[in-house]
């Protein structure tokens, strides 16, 4: 039930780097070393959220998660529409994904139509792995962020869609 | 070494509650679910003793039944326990995330996705935002 399936390929800046699913649930000792120097080396943040250098220094993160989020949400309603036995397992993480375009500061627009999404077990594969994606595009976003409450709030958008992965990886 | 900050305390806080209710849990548990078990162990023991390595004053804190929200008594309390201390430390993780930058950043993303996948393993819902 739980050895051997890839369930997150992730290198997120797309350099190929490739976990198996023993790696992220199995757990390595690898993330902790590199987690920490630089807590040692490099100024402490504030205790409280610093402002960010301008404004709106975070705006265009926030814009390209959103944008990314709205065609997570198409995938999502064109997946329900074509197979409506999944919607009470598919509903919910789309409202989750309506939620994080909400966290952004968007609106989430209704994403351009997905056609063509195959069979139940295809669309649910192809519904992985867009999350999948999405974690490797959300932390990438969340490094690129200069504020706390938008590295945040991104860094629990990733979490979130790791959920999502592990929910849709049970569902086939 | 300067002091650890706040949100790596917390981090290696959240990791000594996770390994105290696994072993509660852990007792528990159906036998199907000995690797998601044997994993998250493995997982929590070598993120915290990489922590303390680097902020040995985290130590002296340790709040081991922090987790704890109520007697485990059956397998479905063992799961549900579980699914609750994952979703909770992926929240810890995204503080620590927006608490460091560049590859530290990374790594502290990751470490809360692993926290979020296996609190959905462990039956945990989805949610927008994990733990919060």
């Amino acid at each position: 039930m739980l050895t051997g399936v890839h369930w997150l390929s992730t290198s997120p800046d797309g350099s190929g780097g490739d976990l198996t699913r023993r790696t992220v649930l199995g757990g390595s000792a690898v993330l902790g070393l590199a987690l920490l120097t630089g807590c040692t080396s490099e100024p402490e943040p504030a205790p409280s959220d610093t402002p960010a250098p301008a404004p709106d220094a975070d705006a265009q993160v926030r814009d390209t998660v959103a944008a990314e989020e709205a065609a997570l949400i198409a995938l999502y309603d064109a997946a329900i529409a074509a197979h409506p036995g999944l919607a009470g397992d598919l509903t919910p993480l789309r409202d989750q994904h309506v939620a994080h375009a909400e966290a952004m500061g968007s609106a989430p627009q209704s994403g351009q139509a997905v056609g063509g999404v195959g069979s139940r077990p295809q669309a649910l594969a192809a519904l992985k792995d867009a999350e999948q994606r999405a974690i490797a595009q959300r932390t990438s976003a969340c490094e690129a962020a200069t504020g706390i409450d938008t590295a945040r709030t991104i860094a629990l958008i990733a979490a979130s869609e790791a959920g999502h992965a592990e929910y849709l990886r049970g569902l086939t | 070494m300067p002091a650890a900050s706040p949100e790596l305390l917390a981090a290696i806080d959240g990791e000594e509650a996770a390994l105290y209710a696994y072993g509660v849990a852990g007792p528990w548990l159906d036998p199907r679910d000995r690797d998601l078990a044997l994993g998250g162990l493995a997982a929590h023991r070598a993120r915290v003793l990489a922590l303390r390595t680097v902020a040995p004053d985290g130590d002296e804190r340790g709040a081991p039944g922090g987790f704890m929200t109520g007697p485990v008594d059956s397998p479905d309390a063992a799961r549900a326990l579980l699914a609750g201390v994952e979703a909770r430390l992926a929240a810890t993780y995204a503080d620590l995330a927006a608490a460091v930058t560049g590859g530290d950043r990374r790594n502290a993303v990751l470490s809360a996705c692993e926290c979020s996948a296996r609190s959905i393993a462990w039956g945990g819902s989805t949610s927008a935002f994990p733990g919060r």
